[in-house]
């Protein structure tokens, strides 16, 4: 009993001192660069769609060319860029009522970005090894590389947008 | 550590590992995050000893056979606490470490977080800690002891569904999800067992309070059976609690009588909190026991060896029921017995030994009392008995009296297995 209760107090000292080691450095820390901000469409929250909209290949080039911006690459949640709100009929003059108006349609997936490129975590968060660690809308790139090799990007391919 | 027991706590730890490595998608991933791997798998191994501790104190009748005694198989929960516990505490550690310089994720795995696996994990290890350190460090009464450590129960509970709840190797790979959810489900049920079906459906006899004697700082109380009487073998012991105000909880206790008596006879030093509470007892009170229990008598059946008995203090209590049994049993073999206690005043059974010894003709009775004769060791022993190695020893006492005296003899040639020794001091 003497050996099991010193190895207790032992753990105990050590778990204390790491811990609070840990809880003091927190708040001195620089957090990962949120980016949800910048570009409003990233977060893992409320997107602008039009349902019935689908893309077509004008607007995929619209795309491609409003995505030069590498934030917009990383972060935009949606292949189609959001519609900008407008007053003025359609200009192939169809009615206005018989296109939906614009509804916030909840996105709950949980996109990061390691290296310029976007992954939708959303299924691989609850699988992950080393624990839920993710911070949806954030570059990870960081915490990426200080935990794993490269050779793990690999593995991320297939969650790749 | 020869018991088939030992061998099984030690195949499911390897199981565990092994499912843990075929659970990476090879030995790459591992090598490449040491920290995390080394804490996933402490983790594992600590969970699943943990649960075996579980398993161990559930004072089932089939860890006796495993590993050879109650007393052992308590000794092993101990251990095997002890042990889970230090894999556990270090599990956060090591994934502290694996995340610095991250320190807000580090912070989760110290403190309540909004993530609810890992608070859940948190809680856990923070039940462990505070139940541990009120079994360890702060010396409780007996029955404020037992109250909380059944807090281990919720420690289990909330550490199942951190493993539940939690992403990692257990949610994706399923042969290992299966596994430590099986070895959950087996430590849980056995806290269940233990805590709130063992006094109803464990092997349960009842009793009533027959008689109650002083003898010196010693009660000697005698039981009589209401309906089924508990069968024993001389040298074992039962759980007992009395239906009075401060006595309900179970405590071991010897039986000193032999076999063949119809009731049962446990004598208790008056040492702890709950045996000084001894004197309340009444004859016609109730008294409910559960066993037998031990191994004590092993090797007893062998008539052809003869028998040494070395008993220290209250220790002699087992031997009680053995004399008393060869004695009823007309048993012709040899048998030495050695009483030593710390005064003639404490030898409190001196008298009925005398009386047995004569009418048991073969009995050996040698009385080492401070003061009088010198500690039972292994040259006192060679001066009776001559060669050592072809007799069976028993013996009962301090701990640290039956591990000198066990070290002496099998320096003297004599086997371990012929070593029988019990601690009846657990808990």
């Amino acid at each position: 009993m003497k050996i099991i209760k010193t190895i207790f107090l032992i753990s105990l000292f050590n778990f204390l001192v790491v811990g609070s080691i840990v809880m003091a450095m927190q708040n001195k820390e620089i957090k990962p660069p949120t980016l949800a901000g910048i570009i409003p469409t990233m977060a893992p929250e409320t997107v602008t769609e039009i349902p019935t909209a689908k893309p077509t290949q004008k607007n995929s080039q619209i795309a491609k060319n409003k995505t030069t911006d590498p934030f917009a690459i990383i972060f935009s949640q949606k292949d189609v860029p959001a519609p900008k709100a407008t007053s003025k009929p359609s200009q192939n003059n169809q009615p206005a009522n018989t296109q939906a108006p614009p509804q916030p349609v909840a996105d709950n997936r949980c996109i990061i970005a390691i290296d310029g490129v976007r992954y939708d975590v959303s299924v691989f968060r609850n699988q992950h090894s080393g624990g839920d660690i993710f911070s949806c809308g954030t570059d990870m790139s960081a915490i990426f590389h200080g935990q794993h090799p490269n050779s793990f990007l690999q593995r991320m391919a297939q969650y790749k947008i | 550590m020869k018991s088939i027991g030992n061998w099984i706590l030690w195949v499911i730890i390897l199981i565990t590992l092994g499912m843990f490595v075929s659970s990476k998608a090879d030995i790459t991933e591992v090598m490449a995050t040491p920290w995390l791997s080394a804490s996933q798998a402490l983790a594992l191994v600590g969970t699943a000893l943990l649960s075996m501790s579980f398993v161990l104190s559930s004072r089932a009748r089939f860890l006796e056979s495993l590993f050879g005694g109650m007393d052992k198989v308590m000794k092993v929960h101990h251990i095997v606490g002890g042990i889970s516990f230090l894999l556990i505490i270090n599990h956060p550690l090591f994934l502290a470490i694996d995340a610095i310089p991250n320190f807000q994720i580090a912070t989760r795995y110290f403190w309540l977080s909004t993530n609810l696996s890992y608070s859940l994990g948190v809680g856990a290890l923070y039940t462990l800690i505070i139940t541990l350190l009120l079994t360890l460090v702060i010396k409780l009464p007996y029955d404020l002891w037992l109250k909380t450590h059944d807090f281990m129960g919720l420690a289990l509970l909330l550490g199942s569904l951190h493993v539940y709840t939690i992403s990692s190797d257990v949610s994706r790979y399923a042969p290992l999800r299966i596994w430590m959810f099986g070895l959950l489900g087996v430590g849980f049920f056995s806290f269940i067992y233990k805590v709130f079906l063992y006094s109803s459906f464990g092997p349960k006899y009842k009793y009533s309070v027959n008689s109650i004697r002083r003898l010196k700082d010693v009660y000697e109380i005698t039981l009589l059976p209401i309906d089924d009487k508990v069968s024993f073998l001389p040298g074992q012991f039962v759980f007992i609690n009395f239906e009075v105000l401060g006595l309900e909880e179970k405590h071991p206790f010897t039986i000193s009588s032999a076999p063949t008596f119809n009731g049962l006879r446990i004598s208790v030093k008056a040492l702890g909190d709950y045996t000084v509470k001894l004197n309340q007892l009444k004859d016609g009170m109730i008294a409910n026991v559960w066993g037998p229990y031990g191994r004590f008598y092993k090797g007893m059946s062998d008539e052809a060896k003869d028998v040494v008995m070395i008993a220290g203090g209250i220790g002699i209590t087992p031997f009680l029921s053995m004399l008393n049994n060869e004695l009823t049993k007309n048993l012709k073999r040899k048998v030495w017995l050695y009483y030593g206690a710390s005064s003639t005043e404490d030898a409190v059974y001196d008298t009925e030994i005398s009386a047995i010894e004569e009418k048991l003709t073969n009995l050996n009775y040698f009385r080492h009392f401070g003061g009088i004769k010198p500690r039972v060791s292994v040259d006192v022993l060679k001066e009776k008995l001559g060669e050592l190695s072809n007799k069976l020893f028993y013996i009962c006492g301090p701990t640290i009296m039956m591990e000198n005296l066990s070290e002496q003899l099998i320096k003297n040639g004599v086997k371990r297995k012929n070593i029988i020794m019990e601690d009846f001091a657990f808990k």
